[in-house]
């Protein structure tokens, strides 16, 4: 963690970027970029890391599934199991 | 009127007392529930989030609690909660981790890395979730409301009052921040 994300300022005015450049098919969304860097070079960056970000994002589907709090919870469980025998062993 | 119904009427009109105490009750409940789920009998089950929090919804609606009309915002509620029971057992398995001869057990290392890996990214999430709030409050509670409280796009726009066309375009932008922050 982490690369610095937008200010409550600078949110408003990416997020609706955000929400035109999402709309496009993924093809579309390398051109839409390039005129951004023209148009509006302030925040041409950030797009640019956001949508790299998002292919990372869908190919590991982050996020994808409620927390691993079953599993979570078992390890805890055989952690706790193995605590106690080890605090058992004789010396 | 039921208590939750009551409290939840009374921390809609910003009552911070009444959110608090909704908070104490739904907290043991759902603990509860979660740890029956995973107790020595069903401890191979998996731990279904919605399902855990449907079963905590009916016995506060048999306990006359909560009226019909409060379940899309006791869920909400839920998942604030879920929230923060997740957090605790996180930061409890990484306590318990570090805390003993465990971790120098070679046998059992893997058992340690598996709990470390999915306490790491919960704290993770959680700490980047915070951020987010900052930045866009209802993003964050979208992130809340699914990742933690298993809830459906529907039942999330029903609670915020969007359509789940505006919920589905929230989580995408939500997940991609986070992502960003916890630099995936």
């Amino acid at each position: 963690m982490s690369s610095p994300l937008p200010t409550a300022a600078q949110w408003p005015v990416i997020s609706r970027l955000l929400d035109d450049v999402l709309a496009l098919a993924p093809a579309d969304r390398a051109p839409w970029l390039d005129r951004l860097a023209t148009l509006n070079p302030v925040h041409h960056l950030t797009l640019r890391e956001l949508l790299a970000t998002l292919e990372r994002v869908e190919e590991d589907d982050f996020l994808g599934g409620t927390p691993l709090i079953s599993m979570l919870h078992r390890s805890m469980i055989r952690l706790e199991l193995l605590h106690c025998t080890i605090n058992r062993r004789p010396p | 009127m039921g208590e939750v119904t009551q409290l939840i009427a009374q921390a809609r009109d910003g009552d911070r007392a009444a959110f608090d105490r909704i908070f104490e009750l739904m907290y043991p409940e759902l603990r509860g529930v979660a740890h029956r789920r995973l107790s020595r009998h069903a401890r191979d089950g998996a731990l279904d989030t919605t399902a855990l929090v449907n079963e905590c919804y009916l016995k506060f609606m048999q306990r006359r609690q909560l009226a019909p009309g409060d379940r899309a915002h006791f869920l909400a509620y839920s998942a604030t909660v879920m929230r923060s029971i997740i957090v605790d057992a996180a930061r409890s398995a990484q306590a318990l981790r570090h805390g003993g001869d465990v971790a120098h057990v070679t046998l059992d290392t893997h058992v340690g890395d598996s709990v470390g890996d999915a306490a790491e990214q919960i704290l993770d999430v959680d700490e980047a979730l915070g951020k987010l709030a900052q930045i866009d409050k209802r993003l964050a509670s979208v992130v809340e409301m699914r990742y933690f409280g298993g809830m459906t796009d529907v039942e999330i726009a029903e609670n915020l009052g969007l359509t789940d066309r505006t919920v589905r375009r929230d989580w995408e932008k939500a997940r991609l921040l986070l992502a960003h922050a916890l630099r995936m």
